[in-house]
């Protein structure tokens, strides 16, 4: 009875087939693309078999009709529903568009669990769409916040287009603003009373990170043009030393350590100076803190003294530090270990300063006479 | 579909194609996935006279980027038996499009082998 019934309908032309998903493509003049466009939408959203859904978003791809109701279409099945497959060939269509709408719906994709198909699929069908995302400001670090997040949180390889995108469209202006907002994000949360999620702060980290590789990356030029780089560089520190104050270990972290490495540019270590040592205040508050835990707390440990070693080298070219080590840090911190590689740091020659003289009292084995 | 027997005719290794398909690839009122197909047949069948063809759509004002792979794709093809054919589309590492740039970049600096 059931083969009698589909019988029937293939007879009288009901069935919709791959075939005709194909022939939708040579639709001859606007209106009739129009037409076939939403015709094959339907058929997209619609679950029947897959291999008329695939042949619909293929012919999507191929009449590129940038349509409200054909990139929603596209859009949800890429977001919601499918086969790796179907959402891979969908991220294709909208690829093909390229327009500020199948932009939009490739964006929120970013924030989705996307399989290494889909992904590399996603990323290359950004990259045609690089004309429209930078054509102004906005529209680009908004992408590339979307960017950060997705690969914060990406658990496979990121895909080879990724980095091609990443290297045209993050400049250091772009990355300062992307960590910029992820720290207002933070902040307001903190205000409103709630935690980071776990994605949140993956996306921090990658921010973070974007901003100093990328700061990095620029070494040579940063000391060949100090005064072209003096506003950008202020504004990574300043963005950077902000971000350590929200409270992610690992961000923290790897702040820390990328401004300790860039602390031998003068040109950086002088507006870390005027920064971190407070960081590093803030750091030993929090090790009073954590003393409660225990005092050889982990992360608090590896927090303060990656901050000294960091703190340490800035001494070469900024005073800063050196007063805060003396004066503030020193008489708060309690554990031997950063006291010691503080005092390594400091060492010039012979000389014996007051850090030295503390230091020699903790070194000083019990019973002996500092 | 006329993309699909471009690709058969391709896999056929139909040497009487190669003029049919060079018109189709000329043609700028063609739709460009027709010609892309047409332009990766090409590439596949690798007659002599279609390297200039090719060329010729490399350096195509406004080319489509789809159209613009597939010819990279295609020249790569030719290498083996003409070590200049790289050279047709170099210009293409200079194009608006990034996956274009980066793929035309990519094929003139390795010379075509990957």
């Amino acid at each position: 009875m059931k083969c009698a019934a589909i019988l029937l309908l293939l007879l009288t032309g009901c069935v919709t087939t791959p075939a005709d998903m194909y022939d939708l493509v040579d639709a001859p003049d606007e209106p009739a693309r129009l037409d076939a466009s939403k015709e094959a939408a339907r058929e997209l959203t619609r679950p029947g078999p897959i291999a008329v859904r695939l042949a619909a978003a293929r012919a999507l791809g191929r009449l590129r009709v940038v349509d409200a109701t054909v990139v929603g279409a596209l859009r949800s099945v890429l977001l919601n529903q499918g086969t790796p497959e179907l959402r891979a060939y969908c991220a294709w269509a909208l690829g093909e568009m390229r327009a500020e709408l199948s932009l939009q719906a490739l964006q929120a994709s970013l924030h989705e669990k996307l399989e290494p198909i889909v992904a590399q699929h996603v990323m290359e069908a950004l990259a045609k769409h690089y004309a429209v995302m930078t054509r102004d400001h906005e529209t680009l670090v908004s992408i590339v916040e979307s960017l950060v997040y997705f690969a914060g949180n990406h658990r496979e390889a990121l895909p080879a287009t990724y980095d091609l995108l990443s290297a045209n469209t993050r400049t250091v202006t772009v990355n300062v603003e992307v960590l910029k907002r992820t720290i207002d994000r933070a902040v307001d949360k903190e205000q409103r009373g709630t935690n980071l999620s776990a994605e949140e702060r993956a996306a921090t980290y990658s921010a973070a990170y974007e901003l100093l590789a990328r700061l990095m990356e620029n070494r040579a030029e940063i000391v060949a043009g100090p005064a072209a780089w003096a506003t950008r560089v202020d504004a990574s520190v300043d963005t950077g030393v902000d971000a350590i104050a929200i409270g992610d270990p690992k961000s923290a972290m790897l702040i820390l350590w990328y401004l300790g490495r860039l602390a031998e540019i003068p040109e950086v270590a002088r507006p870390t100076a005027k920064r971190l040592p407070q960081t590093l205040l803030g750091a030993g508050r929090e090790m009073r803190r954590d003393t409660a835990r225990g005092p050889t707390d982990p992360v608090a440990l590896g927090h303060r003294l990656v901050a000294a070693w960091a703190v340490a080298r800035m001494q070469v070219h900024a005073l800063g530090p050196r007063r805060a080590l003396l004066l503030d840090v020193l008489s708060k911190e309690i554990e031997p270990q950063v006291l010691r590689m503080l005092g390594d740091m400091s060492r010039r020659g012979d000389e014996h300063d007051q850090l030295q003289k503390i230091l020699g009292v903790i070194d000083t084995p019990k019973g002996a006479t500092p | 579909m006329r993309e699909d027997a471009a690709t058969a005719l391709a896999e056929a290794g139909a040497p009487e194609a190669v003029s049919p398909l060079e018109q189709i690839v000329v043609r700028r009122d063609e739709r460009d996935f027709v010609r892309a197909s047409a332009a990766r047949a090409l590439g596949r069948l690798g007659a002599p006279s279609s390297l200039g063809v090719l060329s010729g759509v490399a350096t195509e004002r406004g080319a489509p980027p789809a159209l613009q792979l597939a010819v990279i794709e295609a020249v790569c093809r030719y290498q083996a038996k003409d070590p200049t054919a790289v050279q047709a589309i170099a210009p293409l590492a200079q194009h608006e499009d990034l996956l274009v740039a980066a793929s035309a970049q990519q094929h003139v600096a390795a010379e075509c082998k990957r």
